[in-house]
């Protein structure tokens, strides 16, 4: 199911870094990455606040703006690599091949102009020539896609006559509109209410895999993770720490982190009367990383351990032939044998 | 049945024993006048944003409100705080009435409920030092001299975890945690009975939820505290509650132990709720069915006759009794409570 063979690499990021400028220095919020999106694969990227996973998304599209920059690697997207893109060449990237949504669509739709206008907008952009008329008609038919009633008519109002959840699902519209390769969500739902929520996933779900378009969700939300990913990347202060399948991730973690994780978040099939696990301590702060692993103090294995301490665990391959774990921790491999 | 009939008997039926509970909320409404409706925007319309509800929670338990945007949950804990008052109902603390207390009167109950807010970026004033801001509350209810108050101030601070060293720091210095546990403190220090926690955790990450959990069952156990539990996320609310009761657009929709509520609902909104919330394990077996609604919420304003949820409901939507008559709350068996004409009807094991 992974690595299904590289034909199949949609995206390929490659030792990727983000640094931002302060008086104190340049601090990485994104430390050499790497993972591979296969076509119509569904990717999360979970971690906590401060661990790196919007600065990723908004990497991957070159939209990091100054006193941010990316100071190393690659991004290769169907062969291409658009980490040497020009900004106008990643405009044709933008909205076309790779699109984005964010968490609060109140910020990101034009409260001025009609939401009929904006979903026409992105589709002439995108595909010159389109006569007006034809552009509408598909405006309409991406509304009815994403279940507002009365599509025809709603195509006239302004975004704040639509409701949180609709308003949600216009974007999706949006970003779906031009039939991207690659639609990346960055909390999408953290805003909405349960029911909204589950709304909106089912349609997202729907479309995307009508379309075959792979997905990168960024969330906190691990239930969102066991309904919708198949593939889990867990990012902490700034590092993918464990990259694995949905199952593997959720029923025998590697990393020491992804356990503590994976372990404080309520979970009803194993209400315990006593206290939630808890991770001691807090994730540390960019401008305060220690020399070795970020993860050294709070790590029920790691803390104290020299190594831990001093050197940057390295990217270690896990396989058993069925599935693959990439774990970036001293003890991987002790802990992999273990479990065998 | 007439209305008075039934409001007392769902008034007898709530208080089992007088003394065993701490808040009761009788038949409490709240409505907010909006302006701007209809022709030249001179029409005034009301928005009813608590619509008749009536529950009690008994010393020492975890009673949580449960409910999406629109269901007044926050508006309810205004109105028992007194924060704002309401337009018609009653709010019982240890017996007492508050809505027919004098202003110097009220201030004697005011210290023994709180309340802990949800954001703890914004409810810590920047500029106060958090030794102030805990200490604040003391001064206002004119409460022991400087040093005794220093000394209390410390002392709880240190049971939440904040060290005497950082006494003298501003909010900006610490986390969201940590702004949390100072909220906590601040929400102690003047030793109330009833804490009335509005969402403490939701913007809190996973690992500091948990702390922010524990710390707040540890001292709820030591200081035989009262909470009444404000919450939209459900898993936490099945993790920390001992009874719940489910809001929906201002009313009762169902209220139960715990245990009754999650394994048992009988509400199709509740049972919808349930099946919306998204499990953190792939490999459960707890959700058979996902029931999705269709449209939005309505706001609630002028609403028509019958029940409020029929409009979305998968049980009663185009249903002639639902459509026709607003569902009364009633007890189908002891300790649960549900408004609706068809309970049980809808089952997420088909």
């Amino acid at each position: 199911m992974m690595e299904a063979g590289r034909d199949n690499v949609l995206l390929s990021v490659n030792n990727l870094t983000v640094e931002f400028a302060t008086r104190e220095g340049d601090f990485p919020a994104v430390r050499d990455i790497n993972f591979d999106i296969d076509r119509s694969q569904k990717v999360g990227i979970v971690g906590e606040s401060g661990c790196g996973k919007s600065v990723t998304a908004l990497a991957i599209l070159r939209l990091i703006e100054p006193p941010g920059r990316i100071t190393s690697g690659t991004t290769i997207l169907k062969g291409r690599d658009i980490s040497t893109f020009s900004d106008r060449e990643m405009q044709s990237i933008r909205g076309k091949e790779i699109s984005l949504i964010f968490q609060d669509p109140l910020t990101s739709l034009d409260p001025v102009m009609t939401i009929g206008k904006q979903i026409t907008e992105i589709i002439k952009k995108h595909q010159k020539g389109i006569s007006s008329r034809d552009a509408k008609d598909k405006a309409v038919e991406l509304l009815r896609d994403v279940e507002v009633p009365n599509a025809e008519k709603r195509l006239g109002d302004y975004p704040h006559q639509y409701s949180g959840g609709m308003r949600q699902r216009v974007m999706i519209a949006i970003a779906l509109a031009n039939d991207p390769d690659i639609l990346i969500a960055d909390e999408p739902t953290t805003a909405l209410d349960v029911t909204t929520q589950a709304q909106v996933l089912h349609i997202l779900e729907k479309l995307v895999d009508e379309r075959q378009t792979a997905v990168i969700l960024i969330t906190h939300n691990f239930g969102l993770v066991a309904e919708f990913c198949d593939k889990v990347l867990v990012m902490y202060a700034g590092k993918i720490v464990e990259q694995a399948s949905k199952h593997q991730i959720f029923s025998s973690q590697n990393h020491p982190y992804t356990e503590a994780l994976i372990k404080s978040v309520p979970n009803p099939e194993i209400l315990e009367a006593g206290d939630l696990p808890t991770i001691p301590g807090i994730p540390p702060s960019i401008v305060d990383l220690p020399p070795g692993c970020a993860f050294e103090p709070r790590c029920p294995l790691g803390n104290g351990v020299d190594i831990c301490k001093q050197v940057i665990p390295p990217r270690v391959q896990l396989s058993d032939g069925r599935s693959l774990v990439i774990s970036e921790c001293h003890f991987a491999q002790d802990r992999w044998n273990q479990k065998e | 049945m007439s209305e008075n009939q039934h409001t007392k008997e769902l008034s007898q039926g709530l208080r089992g024993g007088e003394d065993l509970y701490l808040l009761w909320v009788n038949e409490l409404v709240k409505d907010f006048s909006l302006r701007g409706g209809g022709f030249l925007g001179l029409k005034e319309e009301r928005l009813r944003a608590v619509d008749g509800v009536s529950f009690d929670v008994k010393k020492g338990e975890t009673f949580g409100l449960v409910g999406e945007s629109g269901c007044g949950k926050s508006t309810i804990a205004r109105c028992i705080l007194q924060l704002t008052k309401p337009t018609a109902g009653e709010v019982y603390l240890d017996g007492t009435n508050l809505i027919e207390l004098e202003y110097k009167e009220l201030q004697a109950f005011r210290r023994r409920m709180q309340i802990v807010f949800q954001d703890p970026y914004s409810s810590l004033d920047p500029r106060m030092t958090i030794k102030s801001a805990v200490e604040e509350p003391l001064i206002v209810h004119k409460l022991g001299e400087k040093q005794e108050r220093m000394d209390r101030v410390e002392q709880i601070l240190f049971q939440v975890g904040i060290t005497p060293d950082q006494l003298e720091r501003k909010p900006h210095e610490f986390s969201g945690g940590q702004r949390q546990r100072i909220g906590i403190a601040r929400s102690l220090i003047l030793e109330p009975d009833l804490v009335i926690l509005d969402e403490p955790v939701s913007a809190l990450d996973v690992s500091i939820q948990a702390q922010i959990l524990n710390l707040l069952k540890k001292i709820q156990r030591r200081r035989e505290l009262t909470y009444l539990f404000i919450i939209h996320d459900l898993i936490v609310a099945e993790y920390f509650c001992d009874r719940l009761a489910v809001l929906y657009l201002g009313a009762v929709m169902e209220l139960a132990n715990r245990d009754t509520l999650f394994h048992k609902p009988l509400h199709p909104y509740t049972i919808t709720l349930l099946s919306a919330v998204p499990i953190p394990d792939p490999a459960s077996k707890l959700k058979k069915k996902q029931i999705i609604l269709k449209g939005d919420p309505e706001i609630a304003v002028d609403r028509p006759v019958g029940c409020r949820f029929q409009p979305r409901c998968p049980v009663g939507n185009d249903r002639e009794l639902c459509k026709a008559e607003e569902p009364a709350l009633a007890e189908l068996e002891p300790g649960h409570w549900v408004s609706c004409h068809y309970p049980g009807e809808l089952s997420l094991t088909d």
